[in-house]
């Protein structure tokens, strides 16, 4: 208790809450996903070396005939969707794009650096959930 | 506590008391304060608390005006300074007054500052010119600056070093060894400075584990400052030299840094052709 250090919470409570900091969160978490999902790949990918059998039992493991894998399929989806969209905006803005200039702090304060860019993560939002929503119908509405 | 305060005059502050060592743990201590006069800032109620109902409350302050950093705390889950807060901005009565989290309490509403001066002090907070030394130990004259060169850097320089950015960041939440966005935001405030060569002493110490990219622009550091000084802002510039840095970009001319001259010697006469005073019209004045 002494040091008051909020660990994970941290991740999301302190300060005014910005949609910029719960998309930091979003980012970190999908982040670590990814890394586990990219060892799942390559242990199923790598069946192949075990020969045809093998790979044709972990193709029946996780086909997408499946409706399990399929769902988490589809969260893979929405996974790296999130990561892409998200890390081609940090990207942007760390490259010194779309965050403005500094500015003499007159108040109220600009906060161009998260004010600026601000509508650039809604349209950019907006488009990953339309993209989302059409693999939706994808995955699930159609046949496999 | 009640649901509602009654008299609108009165505001209700639940503060954390902690000493370490003395307590097991932390509890909360409700206090009525009335509004002694319409522009009553938190931290005045505070001093009221300290000075009429229980003087062992620690708080710190010293300017009382926004300036000298000292008094950044939490109510209500914001990070605000005391100072710089009226309690009208509270309409609903109640505050609940805690110490900024991610640092270790001195005693109840005090942090201890430490680390983040240390922070502070790893990134070369002050004029590096490896280029010429002799000017920085022994100066001359002053460095030429035009306007525009100092409002590159001028909005960093406003930070008063409160520590609410540090205390709101969600990195520095998980990783106590991260800079934190308060020393990262000096880097560029001295790199972005006409009169510093530096950048690259810098930016050995930020583009590190525990540096620069540990930062994902979650925003809150620019969010929560009371000055403006827009931290955030500053990494990604950082981020955006490191880059340049690391693919050599920097030697084009268009992103080399031109460093500020120092001002040549003051003229021993004024400039020739300008004709003589003309004769007094009045006798002078006799001295006093």
């Amino acid at each position: 208790m002494k040091d008051r250090r909020l660990g994970i919470r941290g991740w999301i409570y302190g300060g005014k809450h910005n949609p910029e900091r719960f998309l930091y969160t979003l980012h970190r978490l999908t982040g670590v996903l990814l890394v586990l999902y990219l060892s799942v790949h390559i242990l199923v990918v790598g069946s192949r070396a075990f020969g045809q059998e093998a790979w044709e039992g972990a193709m029946r493991l996780v086909g997408l005939g499946n409706p399990v894998v399929r769902f988490f399929e589809y969260l893979l989806v929405v996974v790296v969707l999130f990561h892409a969209v998200n890390g081609a905006r940090l990207i942007l803005g760390e490259l010194g794009f779309t965050i403005g200039r500094p500015r003499r702090p007159i108040y109220p304060y600009p906060k161009e650096s998260i004010r600026k860019p601000r509508p650039l993560l809604w349209i950019l939002m907006i488009l990953a959930a339309v993209y989302l929503a059409f693999a939706a119908y994808n995955f699930f509405a159609l046949p496999a | 506590m009640s649901a509602r305060k009654k008299d609108p005059n009165t505001y209700i502050f639940k503060v954390f008391r902690y000493q370490p060592g003395k307590d097991e743990k932390p509890r909360f201590q409700t206090y009525e304060v009335p509004l002694l006069h319409p522009g009553m800032t938190v931290l005045e109620g505070l001093i009221y608390i300290k000075e009429n109902l229980d003087p062992t409350l620690a708080v710190r302050y010293s300017c009382r005006m926004a300036v000298c950093g000292s008094c950044a705390l939490y109510v209500n889950g914001k990070g605000i300074l005391a100072c710089h807060t009226a309690l009208r901005e509270f309409p609903s009565g109640k505050l609940t007054v805690e110490p900024m989290p991610n640092y270790p309490v001195v005693k109840d509403l005090m942090t201890r500052m430490d680390e983040f001066f240390d922070h502070h002090r790893q990134v070369k907070p002050y004029l590096l010119r490896p280029q010429d030394r002799a000017e920085i130990e022994n100066p001359t004259r002053e460095f030429l600056q035009l306007p525009e060169q100092l409002e590159e850097f001028l909005q960093f320089s406003y930070c008063i070093k409160c520590g609410l950015c540090v205390s709101a960041c969600p990195t520095v939440a998980t990783d106590p060894d991260f800079l934190g966005p308060q020393a990262l935001m000096t880097v560029a405030r001295y790199n972005r400075d006409s009169r510093d060569g530096g950048t690259v002493y810098r930016l050995k110490v930020v583009d590190a584990p525990h540096g620069l990219w540990n930062c994902h622009f979650a925003g809150a550091c620019t969010e929560v400052c009371p000055k403006g000084v827009d931290p955030a802002l500053a990494i990604q510039y950082t981020k955006r030299e490191s880059v340049l840095h690391a693919l050599h970009l920097n030697k084009l001319p268009r992103f080399r840094k031109k460093l500020a001259p120092v001002a040549p010697p003051p003229k021993p006469n004024r400039r020739p052709g300008i004709p003589p005073a003309p004769e007094r019209t009045v006798p002078e004045a006799p001295a006093s």
